[in-house]
């Protein structure tokens, strides 16, 4: 018993033993990019314990440190010229000249010297050299001194005719913008960029964002029907942006005419709140070809689980085959699903299903949860901007006038320009009417009027868009409701007229009986 | 060697090397959360009662529709950021009947930052999501309480944005949009008429 004991206790031993040093074992992970006056170059990054850890050697070395090796005290004395740390192996914990500060993990020994936490940089080695120095764990980049590194988040929008690449800055830097042959280069007046690139694919505007042959430059490498670019920079609380919108022929030549004297008036101004498909204006008819349906949540999931266990996921789905079936038979329309079975699909994965698609109308479907059982009735929705920017052309002062190519201004509305619904906010209002209308004819309708909310699902679609929530299903009795035929075809037919209705707006063709909201009816 | 000693090293050697694991990989976990650059050194807990302040915190209405503002009595916090997180830990206690909380149980808060341009973001445990029992209505009602307890109460608040365990979300529960900071909405909904895009004749 007692030799079995030690046994154990001795292959454990050997086992944490090899363990550790096999996780000590340095695997070099990456690198971090050191930004200074006197240039850049890379230090490795080692992975201990999976902590991300420099060798103290290369930063003696680039920071002229002197390490003193403590074996009694079990620690490291560094020194540069009259400052001192004291780092011990045991905690961690530096003292820089007395002053105590703390680090995620004491340094470390391995095979190749010590280790030190990459905090150690910005914590300690910027106390020591007397110069600031930032860590940019996202971009791994490390800059010391005052060096003007702006970050740059690119992002990337796409709509018919017309793309803008919008640079998100915290502070503005200044720029230039050069049109090359096949190139738009943005050319920063900075020390160097912390750029995050949208991943794209190319398309018929933009082939491709890449860093430009300078380290301070953005080449935008343009698509065969690129014709004309604009730019503008927008800055305000705390952010500053700088659009690139680029146009085809078509749209650059939509946009001469808009601007035009004669036409230059409050009717050109709303061109702007269409955002990225500026030749569509609630005025001018739009053909309806394709409809798209997103019966929400699905797979893991199940939205609302009702008192009887019926599932949001599967109510949605049913009533958006039915609203399908209905849409093709009686109107001959395309309609597209974002899933047409019991799948997973992430939110904006929707609203990129739906723009891919080219759909013209996008209906989202769910079903409601009150923590009381007593709520329900539908409920329909459109998007309202997440900051302050429900009514943003009522807040004049939110606003900026930019110029607009070929002469003129335009309104812009600072903060929603990735957004791609803002274009259609109008559209999706009008929708979210008929809708609310035409399924109150049909079924319990709860609000009054149409509302507004910040839903994530709308966000991305670049076409008019609501979410309709056809009950509760928190309610026993709307649970039973929804999972009847009888109620789920009074649903989809309330759905279908609402898309009878809005194309006949939206195409402007004369309605036939000028009824209580002028809806034509259509006869199966 | 029998294939019992086989046996016994077998299991000698799986006992090690989840002995290894607990050692290397859990306990550094434990012991490591310590972001603050400077070490904390609190010095002279002040020994005074804490000062009250009325406070309005928000629960679900008897007809489960909206929110309904209840003021409490809390800790009177010495700067916004303290203010704030009073407000957020008397929000997230538990109720008890007829009052109903939007925010599902066991929900804690994590972190409270400002920044100066008054956008402040609320780190909440996951219990948020993993507790909440969905519904468009419901996921509102629950954002808003959070968005309105913060800005109805810290005036230097503007608009507030929901981390999950440090995280930014895309939803608490698949429908509002939370990448973004949201402002103070009055009644969680915007009930008024949706201007001139009423459906009218063309
Ligand atoms: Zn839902």
């Amino acid at each position: 018993m007692q030799r079995a004991q030690l046994l154990l206790l001795l292959v454990l031993c050997t086992l944490v033993a090899v363990l550790h040093i096999s996780d000590l074992s340095l695997q070099a992970q990456q690198s971090l990019t050191v930004l200074s006056e006197d240039g850049r170059y890379e230090l490795a990054v080692v992975s201990v314990n999976d902590r991300q850890m420099v060798p103290l050697s290369d930063l003696a070395k680039t920071f002229a440190l002197n390490v003193r090796e403590d074996t009694l005290a079990d620690g490291l004395t560094v020194t540069h010229r009259d400052r001192v740390v004291v780092l011990t192996a045991t905690q961690g914990l530096a003292s820089v000249d007395g002053r105590v500060v703390s680090l995620p993990s004491p340094p470390v020994r391995t095979s190749r010297g010590w280790q030190v936490p990459i905090e150690f940089l910005s914590r300690v080695l910027g106390l020591v050299i007397d110069t600031p120095i930032e860590l940019r764990r996202r971009s791994g980049l490390v800059i010391v001194g005052n060096l003007h590194v702006p970050e740059i988040e690119v992002k990337y929008t796409v709509g018919r005719g017309q793309a803008q690449i919008a640079f998100e800055m915290a502070r503005p830097a200044p720029y230039t913008i050069e049109e090359g042959p096949r190139h738009l280069f943005v050319k920063f007046d900075a020390d160097a960029l912390d750029v995050s690139l949208p991943r794209t694919s190319p398309d018929s505007l933009v082939a491709s964002i890449q860093l430009g042959d300078e380290p301070t430059w953005l080449a935008i490498e343009l698509g065969s029907e690129y014709a004309s670019f604009q730019s503008s920079l927008l800055t305000g609380s705390g952010m500053s942006r700088l659009l690139v919108d680029v146009f085809s022929a078509a749209a650059t030549a939509a946009i001469a005419r808009a601007n035009e004297p004669a036409t230059a008036t409050e009717g050109s101004v709303s061109l702007i709140d269409e955002g990225v498909t500026p030749l569509q204006e609630l005025r001018t008819p739009v053909t309806v070809r394709t409809i798209m349906i997103d019966p929400g949540h699905g797979g893991d999931d199940h939205g609302v689980v009702g008192p009887n266990g019926i599932l949001e996921k599967d109510v949605t789905l049913q009533v958006a085959q039915r609203l399908r079936r209905a849409i093709e038979s009686r109107l001959g329309l395309r309609v597209a699903m974002t899933r047409d079975g019991d799948t997973m699909v992430r939110l904006d994965e929707r609203a990129a299903i739906a723009n891919n698609s080219k759909a013209d109308l996008f209906i989202s479907l769910h079903a409601n949860a009150s923590l009381r059982p007593e709520p329900s009735g539908a409920e329909v929705y459109y998007l309202s901007l997440a900051r302050g920017g429900d009514e943003p052309r009522r807040e004049g002062s939110r606003n900026r006038m930019v110029p607009l190519l070929g002469g003129g201004t335009r309104n812009i509305e600072v903060l929603s320009w990735e957004m791609a619904q803002v274009g259609h906010i109008d559209r999706s209002a009008m929708l979210a009417a008929i809708v609310n209308a035409e399924l109150r004819r049909q079924v319990e309708v709860r609000a009054r009027e149409a509302q507004r909310a910040p839903f994530r699902v709308l966000v991305g679609a670049n076409m008019p868009a609501v979410l309709v929530e056809l009950g509760f299903l928190s309610n026993p009795t709307q649970e039973r409701q929804l999972t009847s035929t009888p109620f789920q075809e009074a649903l989809a037919e309330g759905l279908f007229q609402s898309v009878v209705d809005f194309r006949a707006r939206a195409e402007q063709r004369p309605t036939t009986t000028p009824g209580s909201n002028g809806a034509p009816r259509e006869q199966p | 060697m029998t294939s019992r000693g086989w046996l016994g090293l077998l299991l000698v050697a799986v006992t090690g090397t989840l002995g290894a694991w607990i050692l290397l990989v859990t306990l550094p976990d434990v012991y490591e959360e310590n972001g603050d650059p400077v070490a904390a050194l609190s010095v002279g807990e002040p020994v005074e009662p804490p000062k009250l302040t009325t406070a309005t915190l928000f629960y679900v209405s008897d007809d489960g529709e909206r929110l309904v503002g209840v003021e409490r009595d809390i800790v009177e916090g010495n700067v916004p950021v303290e203010q704030a997180r009073y407000v957020l830990e008397a929000q997230f206690l538990a109720v008890e009947p007829p009052l109903t909380s939007a925010v599902p149980e066991n929900t804690v808060l994590r972190a409270f930052y400002l920044t100066d341009r008054g956008d402040a973001f609320v780190n909440v445990s996951r219990e948020i999501s993993s507790g909440h029992s969905g519904g468009s209505l419901n996921e509102l009602l629950t954002t808003y309480t959070i968005v309105n307890a913060v800005t109805v109460n810290v005036p230097s608040v503007r608009a507030v944005q929901i981390l999950i365990e440090g995280r930014e979300t895309d939803t608490l529960a698949g429908h509002v949009d939370l990448r973004r900071p949201l402002t103070q909405r009055e009644d969680w909904m915007d009930m008024a008429p949706a201007e001139p895009s009423a459906p009218t004749a063309p």
